[in-house]
């Protein structure tokens, strides 16, 4: 394989995160995952403050953003990140369970990149996961500034 | 048109010919009065007249014989003095003869016999002047003196017959004019006395019916007195309002109603007074225009608001008004009812308040069918997942009841998310009616306590309830607050070796009554306190606190559905309390 990329993963539930970790390490795209468990975690690893102060220089390839979170949901991590000029070309997949249509418009209103409804059957769910990861960290070209990864 | 009250024209020319009738007779007995007055002083003049003549007919009659005497006497004496008495005689009769001559001018009978009378006396005065002559001449012829005593007797005869023609022709004169007077003395009477007569008798008569026509004019002017107090008395009894006249200089003319003192108007200050001078600047200016085109035909209404109140105001040409344009206002005080409108728009506006309200219920049940879809597919999908990750670790290492088992679990997950789905359904259709009733919110407590006793399995907690007040409301939904509150309560109180938990009443607004959950637990951001209440918001993750999120939300819910309020206070480790403001029992019952 290529380069390895840095895969953002937002996400409070647990069980999600795992099944989500699962399925990455399937395709395997899973060493390359931070996961963090809310809203206010995923900002501040973008911006470098708090517990991720110390963290090395760089955006992440692709965030996946849960829509609910605790403290900041999805929808204003993702309303920060396009605004901010120095994340906005950072691109972020949806990964919910929501198929409301508002939260549909409210994700595309903001710029959102993708947004992928996580579909109850595993197989599937491992499928939809494994073709995110593979266009997002492998196919599509990051732009400047992202971290990439020598094998 | 007859108009009874008012007395008619003919009785007034009646009366005034009447009196002119009287009056006019006074007038002619008056005037015939002063005519036979004229008449009478002329047959007076008349009398008098006769009489003076009678009396030198007399006198004449007199100085002949004093003249005959005296020559005789001259004759016996010789005295010379009886010779001057002849003379003065005869002096007196030529002028007594030619006052008659004079006196009798208008009586050509009188005149004829004196000219027969006047020759007698001057030949008898010749007569005796002439004896006397002779006397002088022979004094003592005895003859001559008898024959001149004779001589004279019949001229005297002679002249006596002539003045008694005379006489008796004045005396008939006299008592012709003497009958004259006397018929036109009984004339004067009668007509006196039939003319007075008559004239009292008009005079009376007009008088009678002047003084009736004048108690008929008294008592309609009496009546329109008493119409016109009773009018008055009516429109000062008019409600709420007032009844205004004006005239052509915007000068009110009546003024009543119970309205004007309302706001500090008067009868007096209005009437006979202009708009300018009786009302504020700002009032006649803005009603000047409905009064001009009343007077000229137009009916205006409008509203106005005056000295703090409101009025409905109907300005119109007055129909009927006598002899002048007159314009009426009829004004009525609207304040209660404007009051009433203002009630409506505020209704209005609370009940599109309660309307909005509905709408952001129907908003948070479309957030919570929502985080239904979202948060409790969840937990399907994890099933779901973790099950064939189990069976693509296990592979063909299990067996046939294994894959079994794990295939019932996978299909009752599925059947959980269809679970879910109709539970959302029914919830949308679960808004059913409040039943109110009188809850003890004390023994409430103890039995939710009691009812989630399974939970505080190996628990320590120590239970503070007291002092909880009885409100009015559904006893099932408000079981529901109570267990979500008391079961957050041991929810989170969990990493506490004891722990502490108080249910008890705080003090509110008027008209609520307010109880307090309160817990020693793990609290929570006060920043975050807001999303407290939202449909299946959490402050903590699932791992660390089981639940759903909507336990708060279903709280604040019914509270808000019995017209309360929730709040909450807590910190980071310092424990929460949860308030729940309900509005107080006996507002609408009891």
């Amino acid at each position: 394989m290529s380069q390895l990329r840095r895969i953002l993963l937002a996400e409070d539930n647990e069980h999600d995160v795992e099944l989500t970790l699962n399925a990455l390490a399937e395709n395997r795209l899973a060493n390359e995952v931070v996961v963090v468990r809310d809203g206010a975690e995923a900002l501040d690893y973008l911006y470098r403050r708090g517990a991720y102060r110390l963290r090395e220089e760089g955006n992440p390839v692709v965030v996946l953003l849960d829509l609910k979170m605790p403290k900041v949901d999805g929808l204003e991590v993702l309303r920060q990140i396009k605004q901010d000029a120095s994340l906005r070309q950072m691109p972020v997949v949806m990964l919910t369970s929501s198929r409301e249509e508002n939260d549909l418009v409210r994700s595309y209103e903001l710029g959102v990149n993708a947004y992928v409804v996580k579909p109850v059957e595993f197989g599937r769910f491992v499928e939809a996961v494994r073709e995110l990861g593979v266009f997002w960290a492998v196919v599509n070209e990051a732009p400047p500034g992202s971290v990439r990864r020598s094998p | 048109m007859p108009e009874p009250a008012v007395p008619s024209r003919p009785l007034n020319a009646r009366i005034v010919v009447g009196f002119g009738t009287a009056l006019a007779i006074l007038v002619a007995i008056g005037a015939d009065s002063y005519l036979n007055a004229l008449r009478l002083a002329e047959n007076y003049r008349g009398v008098a007249h006769t009489h003076e003549v009678l009396s030198i007919l007399s006198a004449l009659y007199a100085d002949v014989l004093d003249a005959a005497a005296s020559r005789r006497g001259y004759a016996l004496t010789g005295d010379e003095g009886h010779a001057e008495r002849v003379r003065a005689a005869e002096q007196s009769i030529r002028s007594r003869l030619a006052d008659l001559r004079r006196l009798t001018g208008d009586n050509p009978r009188q005149q004829a016999r004196l000219g027969r009378l006047e020759p007698l006396v001057i030949q008898r005065i010749a007569q005796i002047q002439g004896a006397i002559a002779r006397r002088r001449q022979h004094p003592y012829d005895r003859e001559e003196q008898a024959a001149a005593t004779l001589e004279g007797t019949r001229e005297t005869d002679e002249i006596r017959a002539a003045l008694g023609g005379m006489f008796a022709e004045e005396q008939a004169l006299l008592s012709q004019r003497a009958a004259d007077v006397e018929a036109s003395l009984r004339r004067t009477k009668w007509v006196i006395v039939l003319g007075s007569a008559t004239a009292g008798l008009l005079v009376a008569i007009a008088s009678f019916l002047f003084h009736r026509e004048f108690l008929q004019r008294e008592r309609a002017e009496a009546d329109l007195r008493r119409n016109e107090a009773l009018y008055r008395a009516v429109l000062s009894q008019f409600p709420n309002g007032a009844v205004l006249l004006f005239d052509r200089d915007l000068r009110y003319r009546l003024a009543e109603g119970q309205g004007l003192q309302q706001v500090g108007l008067s009868k007096a200050g209005l009437e006979g007074r202009t708009i300018w001078e009786a009302l504020p600047a700002e009032t006649s200016a803005a009603i000047e225009p409905a009064y001009r085109a009343a007077l000229a035909g137009q009916a205006t209404s409008f509203e106005i608001p005056f000295g703090g109140r409101h009025y409905s105001v109907h300005v119109s040409p007055l129909a009927g008004a006598p002899g002048e344009t007159l314009g009426m206002v009829v004004s009525l005080d609207i304040t209660a009812r404007k009051q009433a409108q203002d009630d409506v728009l505020r209704l209005n506006a609370e009940l599109e308040r309660k309307v909005a309200e509905a709408t952001a219920a129907n908003q948070e049940l479309e957030a919570f069918s929502y985080s239904v879809s979202h948060d409790l597919r969840a937990p399907i999908r994890h099933i779901n997942g973790f099950v064939d990750m189990l069976r693509r670790r296990l592979g063909t290492g299990l067996d046939e009841t294994a894959q079994r088992h794990l295939q019932t679990i996978a299909r009752a997950s599925r059947h959980m998310g269809e679970l879910i789905d109709d539970l959302l359904a029914f919830s949308r259709m679960g808004r059913g009616e409040l039943i109110q009733a009188r809850v003890s919110l004390g023994s409430l407590a103890r039995e939710v306590i009691e009812s989630l006793r399974p939970e505080m399995d190996g628990r320590s907690i120590e239970w503070k309830v007291d002092g909880l007040p009885d409100v009015t409301g559904d006893p099932a939904m408000l079981r529901i607050v109570l267990t979500n509150l008391v079961g957050n309560a041991v929810k989170y109180t969990r990493p506490r070796t004891r722990a502490l938990i108080e249910i008890g009443p705080a003090a509110g607004a008027p008209g609520e009554v307010v109880l307090f959950v309160k817990d020693n637990g793990v609290g929570f951001e006060m920043k975050y306190a807001d999303k407290l209440f939202g449909v299946f918001q959490r402050l903590h993750r699932s791992e660390e606190f089981e639940g759903t999120g909507i336990g708060l939300a279903t709280v604040r819910r019914i509270v808000h559905r019995h017209g309360g309020r929730t709040w909450a206070e807590a910190s980071v480790d310092g424990g929460a309390t949860f308030y729940v403001a309900l509005p107080a029992p006996g507002g609408e019952s009891s």
